[in-house]
């Protein structure tokens, strides 16, 4: 509908920024865990998003199936879910962050594949939604001045991205098990000299990482369909969010998934296709302006490093020359 | 469990820890009594902190018996051994840059019960760090963080004290200030170990001493008898006249 407020042109372009940024609440929340996890624990869980798929299917099975209402559902699943991260990482992480580099990517690579098959066997094939339990919140939105529509849910989903990032900060500046994840983070070792409680504070982590991606798991069934393999997708949209926003803040990761988000929406414009390839092409681009600028700040500068380079080298060919003489 | 206050509160037999084929300690056996201050002497290498890691339970070690209080500690973790009443002024500080002043001392009671009042505590020892507590850890002067390191470790309680080299490369006036706080602590009934390169001030600040070379014990006795030439012998090798 052509308006005076935005031009007819503009309208789409401000559209697909709203939805961008809303969509980025979601990935930031499927994100932070990841963050966490990579940041504190060093410990790289490929089945993060299989988890989320779980967290879902929980609360689907506890309101179609039993008929509880769905925020009671939520409030169920969420402590079993963390209560079952901080068991996984007693259990198994531990276990295989002690067999080196390797063994962690292959055991969660195979819990991701156990998870999918069990839930397949469980739950069937079928796709699946909460998106009729949540009533008129799944379709309602507002319209903006220009025609610009925002979804409810959208909205709600990104506040409560903000609400669980804001309190996940609160947590690691102000309470003693924060403290004890940040130092850990920093020097797992330096730590425990002080006293700290390492294995407690990652055990700590996996749990609230869990906890998150099974929240994020539910935003994902009631904006659309899921099925006991959607997980892996999600996966590598928390970790585009996690490389882009940096790691190591829990504020990055909100401005990295809104980033990914309007980038995904901004592609959407060109076509559906082009949306998750231009998210992959910014997660790229980002990517490798952090390894460039990692090389040259350890080669002073990016001046010093060209020259250092071509320097480099010149002395090469020289002596190749030198050699033939 | 009866505590029994004439037994040492400290109690170190024969403790052998190796790195590889490295052996770090070879049959350490030492005492640390209630209300005293104990100096570990020795050079770069010697093994004083691979000692104080060993007890303080960071490094495993592959034979040996350490009774805390009259209890085996052996195999314990590091905050186990926070819990039990042990705190650890560790070698370089480690103070976290991602932590404020205060948030770094209130890192050692990750450990259980009482902060503010022991953060007070800690502050009326060191007011210079009141002042300072929400800059960043490792904004403040390399004083400033070993009082970091020390009120760090007192946030457990603890009833014995380990001091790795808290003098490395502080001006002597700072030196004796920390010196002055350990001595107020240990009037208050607390242990300390401190471990010394700089053997002087450790003689100086201690009842017992023991001299460390390549992870044995060379000599042992009262620092106030200390004889100067015996423990160049002790600290250096025999080779050293
Ligand atoms: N993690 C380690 N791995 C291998 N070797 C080690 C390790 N830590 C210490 N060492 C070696 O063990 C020996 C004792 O080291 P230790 O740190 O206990 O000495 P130190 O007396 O504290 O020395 P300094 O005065 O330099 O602090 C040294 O030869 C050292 O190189
Ligand atoms: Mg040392």
């Amino acid at each position: 509908m052509p308006d005076a407020f935005l031009p007819e042109l503009l309208q789409p372009l401000v559209q697909a920024l709203v939805q961008g940024t809303l969509l980025g609440g979601y990935y930031a929340i499927m994100a932070v865990g990841l963050s966490l996890m990579v940041g504190v624990v060093r410990f790289i869980n490929l089945a993060h998003g299989d988890m989320a798929v779980l967290g879902a299917l929980l609360v689907i099975t506890l309101t179609q199936g039993l008929g509880l209402p769905i925020f009671a559902a939520i409030l169920i699943m969420l402590p079993v879910m963390a209560l079952a991260g901080y068991g996984m990482h007693a259990l198994l992480f531990e276990r295989a962050m002690r067999g080196g580099f390797l063994l962690p990517i292959l055991v969660t690579i195979g819990l991701g594949a156990a998870l999918q098959n069990s839930m397949f066997g469980l739950w069937g094939s079928n796709t699946r939604s909460l998106g009729a339990d949540i009533g008129a919140l799944s379709w309602a939105s507002w319209t903006l001045p220009g025609g610009v529509l925002v979804g409810q849910l959208p909205v709600l989903v990104c506040l409560c991205a903000v609400l669980v990032i804001g309190s996940l900060h609160l947590v690691l500046r102000h309470t003693r098990l924060g403290r004890a994840i940040k130092a850990t983070s920093t020097d797992a070792e330096a730590a425990e000299l002080c006293g700290v409680d390492a294995r407690r504070a990652r055990r700590a982590a996996s749990a609230i990482a869990v906890g998150l991606a099974a929240l994020a798991g539910v935003f994902l069934a009631m904006r659309g369909q899921i099925t006991p393999y959607s997980g892996p997708a999600q996966l590598i949209f928390a970790f585009e969010a996690v490389v882009i926003g940096g790691l190591g803040s829990v504020w990055g990761t909100l401005v990295g998934g809104i980033v990914l988000g309007i980038s995904q929406s901004l592609g959407g414009l060109v076509s559906n296709q082009a949306s998750l390839l231009t998210g992959h092409l910014v997660f790229l681009a980002v990517l490798l302006l952090r390894l460039f600028r990692e090389w040259t700040a350890a080669h002073g500068g990016w001046r010093a490093s060209v020259r250092a380079w071509t320097t480099l080298h010149r002395g090469r060919f020289a002596r190749r020359k030198g050699e033939k003489a | 469990m009866t505590t029994d206050a004439s037994r040492p509160l400290l109690e170190v037999s024969d403790l052998h820890l190796r790195y590889g084929g490295l052996r770090a300690l070879d049959g350490v056996s030492l005492t640390v009594n209630r209300r005293e201050t104990v100096a570990v002497l020795g050079a770069n290498g010697a093994g004083k902190s691979s000692l104080i890691k060993a007890i303080y339970g960071v490094e495993p070690f592959s034979a040996g018996q350490i009774l805390f209080d009259g209890v085996a500690v052996s195999g314990r973790s590091p905050n186990q051994m926070a819990r039990a009443g042990i705190g650890l002024v560790p070698e370089g500080r480690k103070i976290f840059p991602s932590l404020s002043v205060e948030e770094n001392i209130r890192l050692g009671a990750a450990i259980g019960g009482h902060d503010s009042a022991d953060v007070d505590r800690v502050f009326e020892i060191f007011p210079e760090l009141k002042e300072r507590r929400h800059v960043q850890g490792t904004l403040v002067s390399g004083g400033q963080q070993q009082m970091i390191a020390i009120g760090r470790a007192l946030m457990a309680r603890p009833r014995l004290l380990l001091c790795d080299e808290i003098s490395l490369g502080l001006a002597p006036t700072v030196v004796d200030r920390l010196y002055d706080v350990i001595g107020d602590l240990v009037a208050e009934g607390m242990a300390v170990l401190i471990v010394e390169q700089e053997t002087n001030r450790a003689l100086k600040s201690s009842e017992r001493y023991y001299c460390l070379l390549e992870g044995r014990v060379t000599a042992q006795g009262r620092s106030a008898e200390a004889d100067q030439d015996e423990i160049t012998r002790a600290y250096f090798g025999g080779d050293h006249d």
